[in-house]
């Protein structure tokens, strides 16, 4: 018998007569439409939790994993968050913290974190597909899912949506924050945060209406075309401008520059002493004055010394005319009202000391090549026209040129910006942390016609800033305000005369009050509290260091006896913090006996030593403040709330809380203001 | 009428065992007009109306269980899609079944609608039935464009969102339809509730109504065959019987369709619905990502059934594209079976229509030319690839018709007016169809979909 026929006698079998045929379709209707049920029983979700039984019958706690696991969907549901989660349905042991030890996905538990896995879900912080039970859909970006999985650079960019306070877990994003306030983003983009205020540009792009007088055309030029090359730790971008471009704007700068109050006024000018003396001794100045508490100096091994909040002066004698330095030394809101440096009370020897330190600071390679041709009307209209065009007016005042309005996108819900309107470079990963990154990287690599320059940043510093833009999502900005997580943003000025004092002082350059003000320095806003009168005014008289490990420090303002009483009476005064009034403390349990169980605390119960010094002689302590003369510095009730808890009074200190009792906190009280400066100054 | 079968005379009809012969009779009835055996083969209705009502029985399966699981609110809708995705058991066969069963209805639909029409089965006495027939037509395509809005992604937002500015296009009542088919002025929630019930509740009734109709004529109109003059079936057996003079017994030789028939379109429907399982395990029906109203994807696609009608929208204004040409479609659908001008013949093989060749020759050379200069001058391309292909058609057939008929020509040439009216739409549809879903790219550009 043939083939054929065989399979005559086969089809035959199945659809020979109407009844046979309606028996074939029936079953292989069965069989078909029994397919995607049995096709459930092998489904990814149940396939990973058979292998976590398999894999829990060998761990030791095994009875117990056993007992904690529940197998089907497993899901968490947070309705005003639009989250339905079944992360867990595959990562079923997220919360089983012995699994610690396992390396490998799906099965890792999750770190230690401060929140609870059913309160916040897992797409909030880590994106992807929550609702998916597959690998694919739940990790990746498909047809019907934008939004991948958050790399795990990124992760912390999650924690931003709510917390505007700074914390310790997130050292990427902080990071990333101060560089958006450090580089002046916000100039040019508003970026509202999650807590509904703008991000604060933090640097201090000078003000330009009278730059002729603090500088030439020549350094204009060469610093347009490259301010790093100028100062490596410049925050000013590069524009790529052409030569022709660099020196149009340079004319027109120089054009527009009128003349500063200060060069108004006459200028005393005393001589510096002669020769290696005045070198010597303005470097010294330089050093005793702490200018690189702000100011940094590129120091013989190329390293840069000193701090960021101000200009770095490594090349400032190739920069500055010398006699808008002298002026500006004696006042510099007499050059520019906003500055952010202090008006010092420098006499005028100590000005010709510094002035002739400064200047020696120059690069005389920096502008050896830079021959400019004259200026004409022609390129000055062309310079204004590009300082117009490219916005240079959003960071600097110059004559004639307003600052643009909306000039940049707003970047307040960057990191939840559709794809669709995303402009990728070809060939780049389409996703928004890399289109962020990409973005930050090298702007004009994605059209060269786009105005944005490209600042000077490390591949850590770009990762950094993206993961702060990630945090600006539509939950971020949607978020219900008793979520987010702020510290106060009330915009605080001191008033009265003493106000004005610190304004003219730049007080808070440095030092927070109320919530406003640079993180260099100790808050003040407890101040009051805090320190006894006499040792306020010493310090201000002359500032010494609490820590002497730290190159910055409280600069010497050359304050008069008047003003440090105006500053002290209005400080001891107006920053005191609620219930510190003494009678916290009795004064009769401050006694010597009490001061001796004290020092036995100190020294050997909580070993206090190991941080901070009591006695030179016999301390090492370097990472707490020194504390040999804190009795004359701290009123006693500070020391004592200080040591109860010492993250309520100094929020983000170090310092553990010891979780003494009342009693022991006494005790450590009264031997702590023991610790006094000697009478003849012997432990300084 | 006939007494039932299968009682005996004088049964007592409070017998309850009676009464369930009598409704099993009556049900037998209902569906089964004897017919000639010969009248049931597949070649004769390829039982595309049987496998038509099966895709129905499918919607109406599937729907009423994907009902249990959707809300017809923003954006929990879409929320439902993923859940029958990702943990309902089998959530996507239910979906991809109602999906492709309804894609396969629309289909059949329209093949149906070919077929009984080529066949001129809108003849007396079944106007009423064709009639029916279309609105049966319409409410599919109605069922099926208020269901794509329901899984509410990218995908569905936008294709009702061109459908309904198709609507607006009417002039003076266009704007307040689309109003109130919308409920609002865009596509939104009120909207989606809207065509939840439409989708759910209005069209389905419509079309069970409709389809009982359709059935009831189909019984009372008897078997699937063209009649003569005095209204008896023609039978091609039986020519050659009543040739040589033999008697025919029409009756006798008749059987009940409820026995023949009805079972062999339940295997044609069982293996219908095998192929949509495979389809299902093949091909998840899509959904696309949550709709976003501030994203209009390039290009934003009707429903596939309706790109014909958008590629048209891309040549003409669209009061033409999305007004006259289907007014005139489905006018012409009501008004061809009833003008003898568009079907003036009796007989397969009679043509009656301009008999006189210069006649015919004039009126393709007029049909060509003012298809030809309408279509060239709007760039409507594939529009004029099925105008010349029907134009060259036309005039080969002007060959007159010989005895007997042999050949293609001839063949064509026996064919009426509406053969060739109803060949152009066909093709119309199909070429623009095919070009609006698969040629098309951003912008509505010409794409090569390999390219895609």
């Amino acid at each position: 018998m043939s083939l054929g026929n065989q399979f005559g006698r086969v089809a035959r079998f199945f659809v020979g007569t109407a009844p046979r045929r309606f028996a074939s379709v029936s079953v292989l209707l069965a069989v078909v439409s029994s397919i995607a049920p049995t096709k459930d029983l092998f489904s990814e979700w149940r396939h990973y939790q058979r292998r976590y039984v398999r894999m829990i019958r060998n761990r030791p706690d095994a009875a117990r994993l056993e007992r904690r696991f529940e197998s089907g969907i497993h899901q968490i549901w947070i309705p005003e968050q639009h989250v339905v989660d079944r992360c867990s349905t595959c990562h079923v042991a997220l919360q089983e913290a012995s699994l610690a030890d396992l390396r490998k996905e799906p099965f890792r538990p999750h770190p230690p974190m401060p929140h609870s896995l059913t309160e916040f879900g897992c797409v909030v912080c880590h994106h992807g597909q929550g609702a998916a039970t597959t690998v694919q859909e739940a990790h990746y970006s498909t047809k019907a899912w934008e939004q991948p999985i958050l790399p795990s650079r990124y992760t912390e960019s999650s924690c931003g949506q709510c917390h505007m306070d700074v914390l310790e877990g997130t050292p990427r994003l902080n990071q990333g924050r101060r560089l958006l306030a450090r580089y002046g983003c916000a100039h040019c983009h508003a970026i509202t945060q999650p807590d509904g205020t703008l991000v604060a540009p933090v640097d201090e792009p000078p003000s330009l209406e009278h730059v002729a007088e603090k500088t030439t055309r020549e350094w204009i030029f060469a610093w347009v075309k490259n301010p790093q090359a100028y100062a490596a730790s410049s925050t000013m971008p590069n524009y790529r401008f052409s030569d022709q471009e660099a020196a149009d704007i340079a004319s027109f700068l120089v054009a527009q520059s009128t003349a500063s109050e200060n060069s108004r006024k006459e200028l005393k000018r005393a001589a510096p002493p002669p020769g290696d003396d005045a070198a010597q001794a303005g470097t010294s100045l330089y050093g005793t004055l702490f200018c690189s508490s702000c100011h940094a100096i590129q120091n013989a091994a190329g390293n840069l010394v000193g701090g960021d909040l101000a200009p770095e002066l490594t090349r400032v004698g190739s920069k500055v005319n010398p006699d808008w330095l002298r002026r500006w030394l004696q006042a510099p809101q007499g050059y520019d009202p906003k500055t952010r440096m202090p008006r010092y009370r420098y006499d005028e020897k100590q000005v010709a000391l510094l002035s002739t330190f400064l200047l020696s600071k120059k690069d005389d390679d920096f502008l050896a090549n830079v021959h400019l041709p004259d200026s004409d009307t022609a390129s000055i209209a062309r310079g204004k026209k590009l300082v117009a065009d490219y916005g240079c007016t959003a960071c600097h005042r110059v004559n004639g040129v307003n600052p643009p309005e909306s000039f940049a996108p707003d970047l307040s819900r960057i990191g939840s910006k559709p794809l669709f309107q995303v402009g990728f470079i070809r060939g780049m990963p389409e996703t928004l942390p890399d289109y962020i990154a990409g973005k930050i990287h090298d702007p004009r690599a994605f059209g060269p016609a786009l105005k944005m320059p490209t600042f000077s940043l490390t591949d850590v510093q770009v990762e950094s800033l993206t993961t702060a833009l990630l945090a600006q999502t539509d939950r971020a900005v949607t978020m219900p305000p008793e979520l987010v997580r702020t510290t106060s943003h009330a915009k605080y000025h001191p008033g009265g005369d003493a106000g004005r004092l610190m304004e003219d002082l730049r007080c808070q350059s440095c030092h927070s009050i109320n919530g406003n003000g640079g993180d260099m320095a100790p808050d003040l806003s407890f101040e009051g509290s805090a320190v006894q009168r006499k040792w306020l005014v010493d310090f201000m008289n002359n500032p010494n260091t609490l820590r002497p490990a730290l190159i910055r420090r409280m600069p010497k303002f050359n304050l008069s006896e008047a003003e440090i009483k105006s500053l002290s009476d209005y400080m001891l005064s107006a920053y005191q913090a609620s219930g510190f009034d003494s009678q916290a403390l009795e004064a009769s349990a401050l006694n010597a006996d009490a001061a001796a169980r004290g020092k036995q605390l100190f020294y050997t119960k909580y070993a206090c030593q190991s941080c901070h010094i009591a006695d030179y002689k016999k301390d090492k302590g370097y990472v707490g403040p020194a504390l040999t003369d804190v009795g004359d510095q701290l009123t006693p009730v500070w020391i004592y709330k200080l040591l109860k808890n010492p993250n309520a009074l100094n929020p983000g200190t170090v310092m553990p809380n010891p979780n003494l009792t009342d009693g022991e906190a006494r005790d450590l009280t009264a031997f702590l203001i023991t610790l006094k400066a000697h009478p003849k100054g012997g432990t300084k | 009428m006939a007494r039932p079968l299968g009682i005996p005379e004088g049964a007592g009809l409070h017998n309850p065992l009676h009464a369930i012969v009598r409704w099993r009779e009556d049900f037998q009835r209902m569906l089964s007009a004897r017919v000639l055996e010969s009248r049931l083969g597949f070649r004769v209705t390829w039982y595309l109306g049987a496998l038509t009502l099966g895709c129905f029985a499918i919607q109406v399966t599937t729907g009423l269980l994907l009902m249990l699981y959707y809300h017809p609110s923003i954006p929990q809708g879409y929320a439902d899609m993923k859940d029958l995705e990702f943990v309902v058991s089998s959530g996507y066969m239910l979906r991809s079944l109602h999906r492709w069963s309804a894609h396969a209805m629309v289909f059949l639909v329209f093949m149906h609608m070919a077929k009984v029409f080529y066949r001129r089965g809108y003849k007396t006495p079944r106007e009423l039935n064709w009639i029916i027939g279309v609105f049966l037509l319409l409410a599919t395509l109605l069922l099926s464009y208020t269901g794509y809005l329901l899984p509410w992604d990218q995908l569905s937002y936008w294709g009702t969102t061109v459908g309904a500015n198709i609507i607006s296009s009417i002039p003076v009542v266009g704007a307040n339809l689309r109003f109130y088919l919308l409920g609002g002025h865009t596509v939104n929630a009120n909207a989606l509730l809207r065509f939840y019930v439409l989708h759910t509740m209005m069209f389905p009734l419509l079309v069970i109504v409709l389809i009982a109709v359709h059935l009831w004529r189909l019984h009372e109109d008897g078997g699937m065959y063209d009649l003569d003059k005095n209204g008896n079936p023609i039978v091609p057996e039986h020519s050659a019987l009543a040739a040589a003079g033999a008697p025919i017994r029409l009756e006798e030789e008749k059987t009940l369709s409820y026995r023949e028939l009805l079972f062999r379109e339940v295997i044609g429907i069982e293996a219908l619905t095998v192929v949509l399982f495979v389809m299902g395990l093949l091909w998840k029906a899509p959904l696309e990502e949550l709709a976003n109203p501030l994203h209009t994807p390039n290009p934003a696609r009707a429903p596939w059934y309706f790109t014909g009608l958008q590629e048209l929208l891309h040549y003409f204004p669209p009061f033409v594209a999305g007004i006259i040409l289907p007014a005139l479609i489905v006018s012409g659908l009501f008004f061809i079976p009833f003008s003898p001008f568009f079907d003036n013949v009796t007989t397969y093989d009679a043509n009656q229509w301009f008999r006189r060749k210069p006649i015919r020759m004039l009126i393709a050379a007029a049909f060509i030319l003012v298809l030809g200069v309408l279509l060239v001058r709007v760039h409507a391309w594939d529009a004029l690839l099925p105008a010349f292909v029907v134009a060259i058609l036309l005039l080969l057939s002007t060959e007159p018709p010989s005895q007997p008929a042999r050949g293609l020509r001839s063949w064509l040439s026996s064919r009426p007016l509406s053969f060739w009216i109803m060949t152009l739409f066909l093709m119309e549809a199909v070429v623009l169809t095919a070009v609006g879903t698969l040629f098309r790219g951003p912008s509505w550009a010409w794409v090569w979909p390999w390219r895609g």
